[in-house]
């Protein structure tokens, strides 16, 4: 079991979360959903490169590209 | 049951409407209370928390509140922070409240853990599971019965777009508020705050049929509105569009409108007993009020844009664009917000910063919003640029006056960038950076929304700005009709026996001169000269700091005087204005690009200081930053005229 970060997924990827580094930043991801445990999508990116668009549950979520490297996933196989 | 209900009193009850931002909140308040007020497809456009009176029939009326929208008790942001700190204290109210949990049904797994954090509190409680209409179209299927008794509150499916389960919510609450005034209530929640995960309730009693239709559409229509290449050339686009609008969709009723108003003058004029009562209201109320009018048509195409966005949900998408842009520049994302709010006015934009949560990032906003131009500046920029560009003059096929328009809104922005590049590096950032955002899913506008906010934006604009054109109009008609000892009447005394062709103007002209506000004008002249302006200019830089579209009031004002005629309007009186000594036109194109860079720049409105000074929680910030601004007009428009000169 390789363990990596969300910045690092490729595009249409799906991911475990695993671990938010940074309660600030985990407590807004918590806001929006996006707690250890859910399996979140890399949708696109964003013209610059950054930010990026998750798609988790039924919603989308961006986040930045330097956030992206506090958040530790697992890969996963199912597709959401 | 209603042996055990007793009638509630309504002067004592409350209801408290509680969600996530982007939940639909808004669309039940607007229907549940009839009352006009803003709603939008962006987080966080409720920022402060608004009351209105709530009709349950048979019974009366109950006041009810809507919260900004929040995703925790624990907030981030300072929008967040007024909904939790009033939620937290409603323990200690005298008034039986009750809280109207309003969710997405669509995503209300995320919903689950606020909804427990309120539960907590031991408030009566009614859930409502709102945008049920989507929910069926994504086949979601909720057993609402089911969960109700499961988690121990009411539940209400509701489609508050449409207004459907507003009925039922009524009845629901005024059940509830029986309970409680008959002593009858009792907290069933208790399974909610116990030990019950999300995820279990969701599964439970959420079923999922398929993949959702509406968020498969989303993600087709981000693939195309935020492309790498299509997404920025469809923004830019969508920018030019809205400014070639402007202009040339409004210039048929802009015309009616000045038409109009010259008509009314000249009606009154001649209705009205001669004297100084028909000289105020003709040549100072009504040339001052329609100086304004006659840019609603402009204000409302822009707010209407701005609406559409925002209701649509493409809104969040150009934040989501022009992030790293913006982070560059010590700013986020969500910046756009108030900067493009603030191309519609500067006031309610700085009060939307508060959804930057970062604090340096916050200020930085505030502080470059009022380089946007606002509407305000529509009819000041409109009056100049007709003045000095001629309408038909084209440049590569497009209409110039509509280009240089736009090149000010750019140069504008470019100075509302390039000045929070600077203080980036001068104010000391606090904690980290974070752009954690919701990308809501795309939807079709709700036109009786963005019809209530342009109705709502316009009537602000012309009472908020009415009120201060007509005070400035009177005390701008009394200064420049009278002046200091009898000079007034000496002038009238040396032309008395006099022939002169335009005898009725050069005696108007005179007057002005020698009257308070000629006596103004003169002593600031020496300051604005090297910016070309002359003394009737440097009056209405100085009422104007009021609000800059009372330069236009002033301006009509001030050259409608000894127009006894009153036949052309504002625009024609300006064209032809000479210098008496020199004979030359005053309005050349150095002078109407300076004064055009002036108000780009100024802050020109009492109304910004203010709400700055509340936003930042003192004077330091808006004191410099009206130092700041006027040095950069004063120095901008020097170095304008002199080149153009």
């Amino acid at each position: 079991m390789s363990y990596s970060t969300l910045d690092q997924i490729k595009n249409g990827e799906t991911v475990l979360i695993e671990q938010i580094h940074g309660e600030q930043l985990a407590e807004q991801l918590q806001h929006l959903g996006c707690v250890p445990g859910v399996y979140v999508q890399l949708e696109r990116r964003a013209p610059l490169g950054d930010p990026l668009i998750f798609r988790l549950d039924q919603s989308f979520i961006s986040v930045r590209l330097n956030d992206a490297k506090g958040i530790q996933v697992r890969p996963s196989t199912s597709s959401l | 049951m209603s042996s055990i209900e007793k009638p509630f009193d309504v002067e004592e009850s409350r209801i408290i409407l509680v969600g996530n931002p982007n939940s639909g909140k808004s669309s039940l308040f607007n229907k549940i209370t009839g009352l006009r007020q803003q709603v939008g497809n962006f987080p966080g456009v409720t920022v402060e928390r608004k009351k209105g009176q709530f009709r349950i029939d048979g019974v009366g009326d109950i006041e009810i509140i809507d919260l900004p929208g929040l995703y925790s008790l624990n907030p981030i942001s300072e929008d967040e922070a007024i909904s939790a700190t009033f939620i937290k204290d409603l323990e200690n109210q005298e008034t039986s409240d009750v809280i109207v949990y309003v969710t997405d049904t669509n995503s209300l797994r995320r919903n689950i853990p606020l909804i427990q954090q309120i539960a907590t509190l031991g408030k009566p409680m009614v859930l409502v599971l709102n945008m049920m209409d989507l929910a069926e179209k994504n086949n979601i299927e909720v057993d609402v019965s089911g969960m109700s008794k499961a988690i121990g509150l009411p539940i209400v499916p509701m489609n508050a777009r449409i207004g459907k389960g507003v009925d039922e919510l009524k009845d629901e609450v005024k059940r509830v508020l029986n309970c409680i005034s008959s002593g009858s209530w009792q907290n069933q929640d208790q399974q909610l705050t116990q030990e019950q995960t999300s995820a279990e309730i969701i599964e439970r009693f959420v079923q999922r049929k398929d993949t959702a239709r509406s968020t498969e559409r989303t993600a087709r229509l981000d693939g195309l509105l935020v492309h790498p290449i299509y997404g920025i050339f469809i923004f830019l686009g969508v920018l030019f569009m809205i400014f070639q609008a402007i202009f040339s969709w409004s210039s048929f009723p802009m015309d009616w409108i000045e038409n109009g108003f010259l008509v009314l003058g000249n009606w009154l004029a001649g209705t009205l007993p001669q004297g100084v009562l028909n000289d105020l209201i003709v040549d100072g109320v009504i040339a001052g009020l329609g100086g304004i009018v006659i840019f609603v048509p402009q204000i409302a195409l822009l707010f209407f844009f701005i609406g559409l966005m925002e209701d649509t949900g493409y809104l969040s998408r150009v934040s989501f664009m022009m992030d790293k842009l913006l982070r560059g520049f010590g700013l986020n994302g969500r910046s756009v917000i108030p900067l493009m709010g603030g191309a519609a006015c500067a006031v309610p934009a700085i009060m939307s910063a508060r959804i930057i949560s970062n604090k340096r990032e916050r200020l930085l906003t505030i502080f470059v919003t009022p380089f946007i131009s606002c509407s305000a500046r529509i009819p000041v920029y409109t009056l100049l640029i007709a003045l000095v560009i001629p309408a038909e003059q084209q440049f590569i096929g497009f209409n110039l006056q509509g280009i240089v328009m736009m090149s000010l809104y750019l140069i504008g922005f470019g100075a509302a960038l390039l000045t929070a590049f600077v203080m980036k590096y001068l104010v000391k950032a606090e904690r980290g950076s974070h752009f954690t955002m919701e990308m809501p899913l795309y939807r079709p506008p709700r036109w009786s929304n963005i019809g209530i906010t342009v109705f709502n934006k316009v009537k602000a604009f012309l009472f908020e700005a009415g009120k201060i054109i007509i005070a400035v109009s009177i005390i701008l008609w009394v200064l420049s009709s009278y002046g200091p000892g009898d000079r007034m009447q000496e002038i009238e005394l040396k032309y008395k026996a006099v022939e002169l062709e335009n005898k009725s103007e050069v005696v108007a002209n005179e007057k002005l001169e020698a009257s308070y506000a000629g006596e103004l004008g003169r002593w600031i002249e020496p300051v604005i000269e090297p910016l070309g302006f002359d003394w009737k200019i440097g009056i209405a830089v100085i009422t104007s700091f009021a609000a800059r579209e009372v330069f236009v009031g002033t301006m009509a004002t001030l050259y409608s005087i000894g127009d006894e005629e009153n036949t052309v309007g504002i625009l024609e009186k300006m064209r032809n204005a000479k210098d008496p000594v020199s004979g030359e036109l005053i309005y050349t194109r150095a002078t109407g690009f300076s004064l055009l860079i002036f108000y780009a720049f100024a802050l020109q409105c009492m109304a910004t200081v203010a709400i700055v000074v509340k936003e930042t929680g003192g004077w330091k910030w808006p004191i410099i930053q009206l130092i700041y601004m006027s040095s950069l007009a004063y120095l901008s428009s020097l170095l304008v005229y002199q080149w153009f000169q």
